[in-house]
């Protein structure tokens, strides 16, 4: 558990250079530490929103949507207490509890699918505001929560699918049909449309992966991955590699995906959706909104991420009008 | 460790070099090897590790996706790996999925597997064991957003395992491979050091051999200075060293060679007059009695002997006779040949030895005879020495070899024996040695053993023959003459008193024979038989007289037995006494004088010398000898020195008495002539003691007083 202080550094400071200068009177200090530390804490408390925010881990975009957060809820002058729990730490669950008696936290920000389906499991009243969440099923069970979905709307990939690929008229796409109906219907439509001819490559279990891969057309034009499925290591590479050899243009589901070797793909402004968040739990706090009330929101912004190698590589003609829209090029 | 002493410098430099060599090359070739094989099979684990972990990323998707043919396809590839025994893939359940065993698997194979020798070896010393490999298959399964962000941090599980086993026959073939290797390096290494090492001693070892063949060369004789032209400055300052230790024994060595030669001349030759000695000559005697043996013939050994050397030598002086010896040497070489031997055996006597005489006796003795004669008239002629001249005679005996003796020493004695008999019959001759002559020879040696006997067993005795005074008509003292007793038989005092005088015997009996009379004197006197003016005439021998504590023995006895005597005793000098005028010689007769003793000079007339010596010492009375006497009558010439040396006696002051006085002319004559004391048979043979004291009892009523009355008035007619 760590304690985030709003509270001027500089007596920290001061404190911790004689702390550290004056090893007789640690003992005195540290003891008059504490119990400053409970009193500034309690007086806050009693002055400010306290925050709990439970995140799935404690990687480079959860920070970004954290620090979105809190920079949304500066925006608009409330004082907040933030207390982090990180699923990844031993013992969550107890941590969990003694933060939920000891801060009393008026609004829990979850992170991260497995944190939200963490603090839903366990807290039913205090308000849940949600964010990188993929699976947002349990929103929907849960009155007390809402959030931000990382789900781009098919229309939207679609679009850039087309803008990038204008001549691809052969597309597969990768997803679970458990999950993902909704998605895989709406490119289809979408398909329809565009007189494009989509394959399904329905996939629940990965231990299916490889035969369905080798039956996969060689002469496709692109193949889609959605997020229903869920990978592994092996399966992206050989997706990947398939892709290579064959090569068909992989459309990934993320930056990352993009540096393994995928064509592009639709990323995300961390911190924008942090303050996507971080509206919700202003109207939550401020407005006394119900979450049930507020409804699921999408990201706003995107970002599209493309390899320049696997562009050069598959010899693929991108349009010059969209390639200025591409956020970040890796090479 | 006796064979490693046999063993020369250069090999146990050799032996060394190659032990440690060998030592260091093994240590080494170890260590390397085993750090080398260390190294090498640490990289093969790490790849076996490294490929293991390949084989189960790679395998992820296979067992992922039990593609089971994938799989073995895989594994297919390690067929060739070298060492590997065993390779598998199997699922989370621990089902093989694939395996490889590769062919190494056949039944010579495990033939060998059973038969490992290095590999047991080197897992027991630590080697690393390519214990079996089991290398977990993980699988990341991206649940929610990680798949968005392909974590690192997803969530990874074991789906399977890959499974690698190493083949020890592989590792046994390179440990024996790398030791065979390492062990021909380490021979290699041997070899080659050992012929660098063999090269660089053989350098260093060079100039001690060159040390050693000079050295050699020095035993031998062979001075030689070495010269190095390699083995270092300690070696060079050896070679400095050893050249001024060569030097040295050079000088030594020469130094040697002439006290060598001194002490072979000192030990071979006569010091005075470069002549072999003893020595050499009996040397030479054996080689020429083998030569005579060989060749059959004879060889003459001359025995020389000076005659009056002795005189000449006492007389003259050893420095006078030194040179007479050195001439007579000289002679002597020059009368004989070549291969003939002359050796000095000491004092006068000289050793001839004359080879490749004829075997016949005869023409031996003539030939030897011719060369004796030779050698004699070499030496009769004068040797000047000083500028005096100096004439000697010689006495040569001659032995033959074998005839006369078959040895060197019988052979000397004989030619000795010859000798004597030589000097017997007259001097300046030689005799050849036969049968009777060596019965003389063994006469003289039993006197002279008899002699040395004699005192012990009081064989000697005194007779006293009287000294008449015609004037007073009184006896006035007598002579006491020595008589020896041997075997029965009186030997004369001619015959055994040279004896006493070579044999130095002389001094103890002379000593005996003053005690004697003195002693029987003092009994006379002491009887009345003598009276207060008799006195004792006692012979003393020059051998006698020139010993330096004869005058303080005379005195010490006369003290004892005639204390306050007055002239009781006469010594009677023979003129050979008289010739040395030395300091000692007038100390003893003033010594003796003072003591009351007194001289008379015996055999006056006889002698060689001159008359210088009569107002030289303090002489009391001249003794004619008795063979001026024994003829005065009847033969002028005698009478004529009778009359001289009375006159002459009488011009001196001195008494004058005539021994060998037989008969009353002889009294009569030397009456007439002056001379009025005489000694002979006409008065009185040599008597024991005790019929001398009843002569001189009874000699009152003696016959001679009534015929020295005719005597007197025929000599006043």
């Amino acid at each position: 558990m760590l304690t985030d202080s709003c509270s001027d550094n500089t007596v920290w400071s001061v404190l911790f250079l004689v702390w550290s200068r004056l090893p007789f009177l640690r003992i005195t200090l540290a003891t008059l530490k504490i119990g400053i530390t409970y009193l500034v804490c309690f007086s806050i408390c009693y002055s400010s929103e306290n925050l709990l925010v439970v995140q799935s881990h404690d990687t480079t975009p959860y920070q970004q949507v954290y620090t979105g957060f809190k920079k949304g809820l500066a925006t608009h002058n409330i004082s907040t207490y933030y207390q982090t729990l990180t699923l990844t730490l031993d013992n969550a669950d107890e941590h969990f509890k003694q933060q939920l008696q000891s801060a009393h936290p008026s609004l829990i920000l979850t992170l991260g699918t497995p944190a939200t389906e963490f603090a839903l499991q366990r807290e039913s009243k205090i308000p849940v505001v949600a964010s990188l969440l993929l699976n947002t099923k349990w929103l929907s069970n849960h009155a007390n929560a809402t959030g931000v979905s990382l789900n781009f709307p098919a229309e939207q990939q679609w679009l850039w699918l087309r803008r990038l690929l204008p001549d691809a008229k052969h597309i597969a796409v990768i997803y679970n049909p458990l999950t993902n109906i909704d998605q895989w219907k709406a490119f289809q439509q979408q398909a329809q449309a565009s007189n494009i001819e989509l394959s399904a490559v329905p996939i629940t279990r990965i231990e299916d992966f490889a035969t369905l891969l080798q039956g996969l057309n060689t002469q496709l034009d692109a193949v889609l991955t959605l997020q229903g499925p869920t990978y592994n290591e092996a399966a992206i590479r050989e997706l990947l590699l398939y892709s290579f050899r064959n090569r068909v243009p992989l459309i990934g589901l993320s930056a990352q995906w993009v540096k393994a070797g995928a064509l592009y793909a639709l990323d995300w402004d961390y911190q924008d959706l942090g303050i996507q968040a971080a509206e919700q739990a202003i109207e939550i706090i401020k407005n006394k909104t119900m979450p049930q009330s507020l409804t699921l929101q999408i990201p706003r912004k995107a970002k599209l991420v493309l390899n320049s190698q696997t562009v050069e590589y598959m010899k693929l003609d991108i349009p010059e009008a969209w390639l200025s829209e591409v956020t970040e090029v890796l090479q | 460790m006796k064979w490693l002493n046999s063993l020369g410098i250069a090999k146990r430099f050799n032996l060394l070099n190659a032990a440690i060599v060998l030592l260091t090359a093994f240590s080494i070739g170890f260590i390397v090897t085993y750090k080398l094989l260390m190294l090498q099979f640490e990289t093969r684990q790490q790849y076996n590790q490294a490929l293991a972990s390949l084989l189960a990323e790679s395998s992820e998707y296979g067992v992922y996706a039990h593609q089971d043919q994938l799989l073995q396809n895989q594994l297919k590839r390690l067929n060739s790996l070298p060492g590997l025994a065993y390779a598998a893939i199997l699922d989370q359940q621990g089902q093989t999925l694939a395996e490889l065993r590769p062919a190494q698997t056949s039944a010579s194979h495990r033939q060998e597997a059973q038969t490992l020798i290095f590999w047991p070896w080197w897992v027991k010393i630590g080697g690393i064991n390519f214990s079996g490999i089991a290398q977990p298959i993980k699988s990341s399964n991206f649940q929610n957003e990680d798949m968005l962000f392909l974590s690192a941090d997803a969530a990874s599980q074991t789906i399977g395992h890959v499974r690698i086993e190493m083949d020890p026959v592989y590792f046994e073939e390179v440990l024996k491979n790398t030791f065979l290797l390492s062990l021909g390096v380490v021979i290699i290494i041997l070899i080659i050091s050992l012929i660098t090492f063999m090269v660089l001693t053989a350098r260093i070892t060079m100039p001690l051999k060159k040390f050693s063949e000079v050295a050699h060369g020095v035993i031998e004789g062979h001075m030689e200075p070495i010269t190095l032209n390699s083995g270092g400055p300690e070696l060079q300052e050896l070679a400095k060293a050893f050249n001024l230790m060569t030097n040295w024994l050079k000088d030594y060595r020469l130094e040697v060679k002439n006290y060598q030669a001194i002490l072979e001349q000192q030990a071979y030759y006569d010091e005075l007059t470069g002549l072999a000695n003893r020595v050499l000559l009996k040397d030479h005697l054996r080689l020429a009695m083998a030569q005579a043996n060989r060749h059959h013939t004879s060889v003459a050994l001359m025995f020389l002997d000076l005659d009056r050397f002795k005189f000449i030598n006492d007389t003259l002086g050893h420095s006078f006779g030194d040179q007479l010896l050195q001439g007579v040497a000289t002679r002597l070489r020059q009368q004989i040949r070549a291969d003939d031997t002359v050796a000095r055996m000491g004092g006068d006597e000289f050793i001839i030895i004359i080879n490749d005489l004829s075997s016949e006796h005869e023409q031996a003795k003539q030939d030897a005879g011719y060369i004796a004669s030779q050698i004699g008239d070499s030496l009769s002629r004068p040797f000047y020495i000083d500028g005096h001249p100096i004439n000697t005679s010689f006495s040569i005996g001659v032995a033959f070899y074998p005839r006369d003796g078959e040895d060197e020493e019988v052979l000397t004695r004989n030619a000795d024996c010859a000798m004597y008999e030589a000097k017997e019959r007259g001097r300046n001759t030689y005799r050849f040695y036969d049968e009777p002559l060596q019965q003389r020879s063994m006469r003289r040696l039993s006197l002279e053993n008899g002699l040395k006997q004699a005192l012990e067993e009081q064989a000697f005795s005194l007779n006293f023959q009287p000294k008449y005074d015609m004037r007073t008509g009184r006896i006035m003292g007598a002579e006491a003459l020595l008589r020896w007793r041997y075997q029965d038989n009186w030997v004369s005092p001619i015959e055994f008193i040279p004896l006493a005088e070579e044999t130095g015997l002389i001094l103890p009996i002379g000593q005996w024979v003053i005690e004697t009379a003195l002693t029987k004197l003092a009994y006379w006197r002491g009887k009345g038989i003598v009276d207060a003016n008799f006195h004792v005439g006692i012979n003393v021998s020059p051998q006698q007289f020139w010993h330096p504590g004869f005058a303080d023995q005379i005195h010490a006895i006369i003290e004892r037995l005639l204390p306050n005597a007055g002239h009781t005793v006469e010594l009677e000098l023979t003129e050979s006494c008289l010739l040395r005028s030395s300091e000692q010689s007038q100390h003893t007769f003033h010594r003796l004088k003072a003591t009351g003793v007194r001289f008379a000079v015996d055999d006056f007339g006889t002698g060689y010398s001159s008359l210088s010596y009569l107002k030289q010492f303090p002489l009391d009375t001249l003794k004619i000898d008795q063979s001026f006497v024994r003829d005065c009558i009847i033969d002028p010439s005698d009478a004529t020195i009778i009359r001289a040396i009375i006159a002459m006696a009488k011009g001196l002051g001195l008494d004058v008495i005539a021994e060998g006085v037989e008969t009353l002319e002889h009294a009569a004559f030397l009456k007439q002539s002056g001379c009025h004391l005489l000694q002979g048979y006409l008065l009185a043979k040599p008597l024991p003691a005790k019929e001398f004291a009843e002569f001189c009892q009874a000699f009152s009523s003696h016959p001679i007083h009534h015929d020295f009355q005719i005597v007197y008035a025929t000599s006043a007619a």
